[in-house]
This record gives structure tokens, C-alpha cells and sequence, in this order.
């Protein structure tokens, strides 16, 4: 697991604004869950990575965040903040565009 | 699952685990519940998944969580005049102010409800299984190889698991000795005692009333110790009797 900690260094910032891009609001844990699930196990986020993404991401005004009570607590829900939609896109075109490259650039007949 | 108690436990463990912001503390623990339900809806036990989880707790480091926040050359000239300003007021008002030391911010409120009277039972530590590494009674001490009477009994666990009281009681004492490390004492209801030593840290002060389950600490390897554990004394009417009898709840 320590290779994909390296790799979601520069990567979990976009990763967490496309899921909430295309799933509308999420809790963290919802996201943790959502991401092990579409990886086969492969990615498991800690809270240690996804809370201060979350915060981060909120106080740079990409997200922002609403709460709600359910089954007795409070619940934190992430949201892509409409007015910044432009840039969130663009942060997530631009790491699809590197994968890709990256693909080209790892294909084992090159 | 007791929910409430669940909750609340966990809030404390984060709390304990060095997690100061509320609003942190009340979305790890959303969570963590998150988490524990989940566990049991794919089949875990809901005892199992709550004493994992709270170890999982035990063991998280709140630095990672800090939001390091590049600060714009204008604000660090901003914070610099406001820290000169504000170490110059303390620098004229620091003798005439004697602060008192070693008072924590937050003590942890009472986890679980429990019958009065009763004598201290249960693990002192939350973890999954106790490894006990020296029995009570006669035994060659590890440290000073001289043959004694061991008043205790010593569980291995890692610095930092949180130690917790077995019963009802008033901590009667707390403090650095040169043998037991840290220690707390508690006072409980019929002539009950209990003593925990070589403790990293000390969550309760004297004189406090404590319930049975709250965090009064964590391990560590403080005072005469060759490695983490928790040395753990019941005594009734001052004379130590085994704490072994007394571990299941």
C-alpha cells in the first residue's frame, strides 16, 4: 500500500473533487468506502489522508459543506462548490490527461 | 450496541488522542460509527468491531490532521508584529502572575452508566486481548532480580492505549514517583483501591469522581519499567489481592 500513499500524494486532491463531482454530496467515510469499493480493495483511504483533503479543499473554497443529523449525530456533507465548477474540471481534466500519459509512457512495448 | 456510550467513548478517545476542534471530533466520530456499523452489517460482531475501532482511535496521530496553510508574505508580517506585541505584554505582566501548572484542558465526561458498590472489575485498558507478562505473588523482579512479592499484575500494551478505571471511585492521588512512574491511585466504594503505574500520561486530577470505563490515562513505560505495560493493583481494606480475579466484567 505504501506505493499507492506516494501516488495519492499528488493525486488525492483531484480524486475527492471528481467523486463528489459525480456523486453530489458525500460524507468522508462515504468516501473512503466509495473509492475501496471501485478499487477492489486497492485504494483504502485513511482518515489520517481524507479529513485534512476535506478540510483543505473547503477553506480553498472548492467545496463546501453542509451537516445534518443522522441516527442521533451530526454528519459532515461535502459538496462541489457551484461557483468554482470551472477549476474543479479542470484540475480533473488535467490528471486524466497525465494518466493517459502516463499509460502510454508504461505500455511494456515501449 | 449501546450507541450513546459508543459515542461518547469515542468522542473521548479523540479527544485523548490529541484532537482539540470540536467540529473535528464530531465528524471522526460520525466516522468511526460509520465504520462500526458497517462492520457489523457485514457480519462482525458489534462487540469486536467497537473494541477494534476503539483501538484504531487509540492509535491515530492527530498532527496528521493538522490543514498546513501557506500564510502570504503581508500575513506573516501581520503575525510577526502581533507575537512581538503580544510577547512584550506577557514580558510586563509575567511577575505578577503565577500560573498553575499541569492542568488539563478537558476531562472526559463519564462513559458508562454502572451499579454502585461493586468492586472494580473488567480490563484497565482498552484492548483486544491482555497480555499478561508478570502474574501476581512471588517473583523474581525483572529489573532488580530480587525475589518479591509482585502486588500487581503487568500488561504489555503500546505507549499511548488508553488505560481505563474499573470502577466507580475518586482518584486519591496522582503523580511522578521513581519506581511507579506515573501513577493514579483510585478509592472506590467497600474498601477498594486501584493503582496504575508507569503511565505515559495522567487524564484525571486528584479528587475527581470517576465513573467506571472513563479514560484516566494512557500506557507507558514511566518509573522502574523495562518495557510498555500497565502494572495494575486492586487492593481491598489496603491489602493487594489478585487482579486476575477481578478482570471479567
Amino acid at each position: 500500500m505504501d506505493s499507492n500513499k506516494k501516488f495519492l500524494n499528488g493525486t488525492l486532491n483531484t480524486i475527492v473533487l471528481a467523486l463528489l463531482r459525480d456523486n453530489g454530496r458525500m460524507y468522508g467515510y462515504e468516501i473512503c468506502q466509495k473509492t475501496k469499493e471501485a478499487t477492489n480493495n486497492q485504494i483504502n483511504l485513511t482518515e489520517g489522508a481524507i479529513y485534512p483533503t476535506l478540510h483543505r479543499l473547503e477553506k480553498e473554497g472548492l467545496l463546501f459543506s453542509t451537516k445534518e443529523k443522522v441516527n442521533g449525530r451530526v454528519r459532515k456533507y461535502y459538496h462541489v462548490n457551484q461557483s468554482s465548477i470551472k477549476e474543479v474540471n479542470s484540475q480533473i481534466n488535467l490528471l486524466a490527461q497525465f494518466v493517459g500519459n502516463l499509460r502510454t509512457l508504461l505500455k511494456p512495448s515501449l | 450496541m449501546n450507541s450513546d456510550h459508543t459515542t461518547n467513548r469515542i468522542s473521548d478517545l479523540l479527544r485523548l488522542a490529541g484532537f482539540k476542534d470540536k467540529h473535528t471530533v464530531e465528524e471522526l466520530t460520525d466516522h468511526y460509527l460509520s465504520h462500526i456499523e458497517n462492520e457489523v452489517k457485514l457480519g462482525v460482531n458489534s462487540q469486536q468491531a467497537v473494541r477494534e475501532t476503539f483501538q484504531d482511535i487509540a492509535n491515530l496521530d492527530s498532527s496528521q490532521f493538522k490543514v498546513k496553510k501557506n500564510l502570504p508574505a503581508n500575513r506573516w508580517i501581520l503575525l510577526c508584529v502581533f507575537l512581538l506585541t503580544t510577547l512584550g505584554f506577557f514580558f510586563l505582566q509575567s511577575n505578577s502572575t503565577k500560573e498553575k501548572l499541569n492542568t488539563p484542558s478537558n476531562t472526559p465526561t463519564p462513559l458508562a452508566l454502572q451499579i454502585n458498590n461493586e468492586p472494580p472489575n473488567g480490563a484497565p485498558i482498552l484492548q483486544n486481548t491482555l497480555d499478561i507478562t508478570s502474574d501476581f505473588g512471588m517473583r523474581m523482579h525483572p529489573y532488580t532480580k530480587s525475589r518479591k512479592h509482585h502486588r500487581g499484575i503487568d500488561i504489555r500494551a503500546k505507549i499511548g492505549t488508553p488505560v481505563i478505571a474499573t470502577g466507580t471511585g475518586k482518584v486519591i492521588e496522582t503523580g511522578f514517583k521513581k519506581k511507579p512512574g506515573k501513577y493514579i491511585i483510585i478509592q472506590h466504594e467497600e474498601g477498594f483501591t486501584t493503582k496504575f503505574y508507569h503511565l505515559s500520561e495522567i487524564a484525571v486530577e486528584e479528587n475527581e469522581e470517576i465513573k467506571k470505563g472513563q479514560i484516566i490515562g494512557k500506557v507507558g513505560n514511566s518509573g522502574l519499567s523495562m518495557m510498555p505495560h500497565l502494572h495494575y493493583e486492586i487492593l481491598k481494606d489496603e491489602i493487594p489481592v489478585n487482579p486476575k480475579e477481578y478482570l471479567e466484567p
